[in-house]
């Protein structure tokens, strides 16, 4: 248990589940991709910060502020012209909000996208197989380092389905 | 105690005997035994040396759980390493244990989030 955490309260996890609970307050609809998705699907990774795909449009450009003001953090394009991501900083950790993942847009994530519940919530969060193809395609030295955990998990995971008989 | 309640249960139908042999034999009450058994009635409880002499009577062993209460689902987590152990090819048994201690465990515990220290990261 780290040190600001006290009987079993994880300010970081508290934060997550407030972040999910502005998206559903606002009807913002997301996707939960990149390491913290392969985190929600098993693989023993860890990350700082929380990327989510969302649908772009007007709309939702408005939500996203609206969820900013809830959550007390702020919004901003910071990688601009390079990346339309949007970037929630100064909560517990930063917040990546991006409109397109390359060569998928919104609609296709959301169509292949998991529900997971994790107690306090249900999740949709990007399928393991299209975050190792995203990682794989990106190649940065931080996706490779990580490829062989969630290569080895994703075996792991069709070797318990081929197992697990169907409900 | 219900646990206990069934290992004695089954313990007695498989020796064979009838309720009151086995009461008889461990100088237990017939009646109090059987409203032991059904968890019923005014004296459903039973004195633990006479528990005692039917758990031995029986031969029933009493293991405590491998796991406290709330890590039982690492039980989960030995069926699937037996199961699986050596056949998820380029997966070392040591890599899988650790998967599968992430993969079992409860969605909700598998959110780990870091924070920037200095120039390294800690929980």
């Amino acid at each position: 248990m780290s040190s600001d955490q006290t009987a079993g309260f994880d300010p970081r996890l508290d934060f997550f589940t407030r972040v999910l609970e502005a998206f559903h307050f606002c009807h913002l609809e997301t996707v939960l991709v990149g390491n913290a998705a392969a985190m929600i699907h098993g693989a023993p990774v860890m990350t700082k910060d929380a990327d989510f795909l969302f649908r772009d449009a007007p709309v939702n450009r408005k939500k996203l502020k609206k969820v900013a003001a809830l959550l007390g953090v702020s919004l901003s394009q910071p990688f601009m012209p390079a990346s339309e991501v949007f970037r929630m900083e100064g909560g517990i950790f930063d917040v990546d909000l991006m409109p397109s993942l390359p060569g998928y847009r919104f609609e296709s994530v959301r169509a292949k996208a998991e529900e997971i519940d994790i107690g306090t919530h249900k999740i949709k969060a990007a399928p393991l197989e299209l975050i190792i193809e995203l990682k794989t395609k990106a190649n940065r030295p931080k996706d490779r380092a990580v490829l062989p955990v969630l290569r080895n998990t994703l075996k792991v995971l069709n070797e318990m389905r081929k197992r697990t008989p169907p409900p | 105690m219900n646990q206990i309640r069934r290992a004695v249960a089954e313990a007695i139908e498989r020796s064979g005997k009838s309720l009151s042999q086995v009461a008889a034999e461990c100088g237990v009450d017939k009646g109090n035994l059987s409203r032991f058994l059904n968890g019923r009635g005014r004296s459903a409880l039973i004195g633990v040396s006479r528990l005692e002499k039917i758990i031995d009577r029986l031969g029933i062993s009493v293991v405590p759980p491998k796991y406290p209460p709330h890590l039982q689902w690492l039980n989960e987590v030995d069926r699937w390493y037996e199961r699986l152990r050596g056949s998820v090819r380029g997966v070392s048994d040591q890599d899988l244990r650790q998967i599968l201690i992430y993969v079992v465990r409860p969605a909700g515990q598998r959110i780990h989030f870091v924070r920037k220290v200095g120039s390294g990261y800690v929980l």
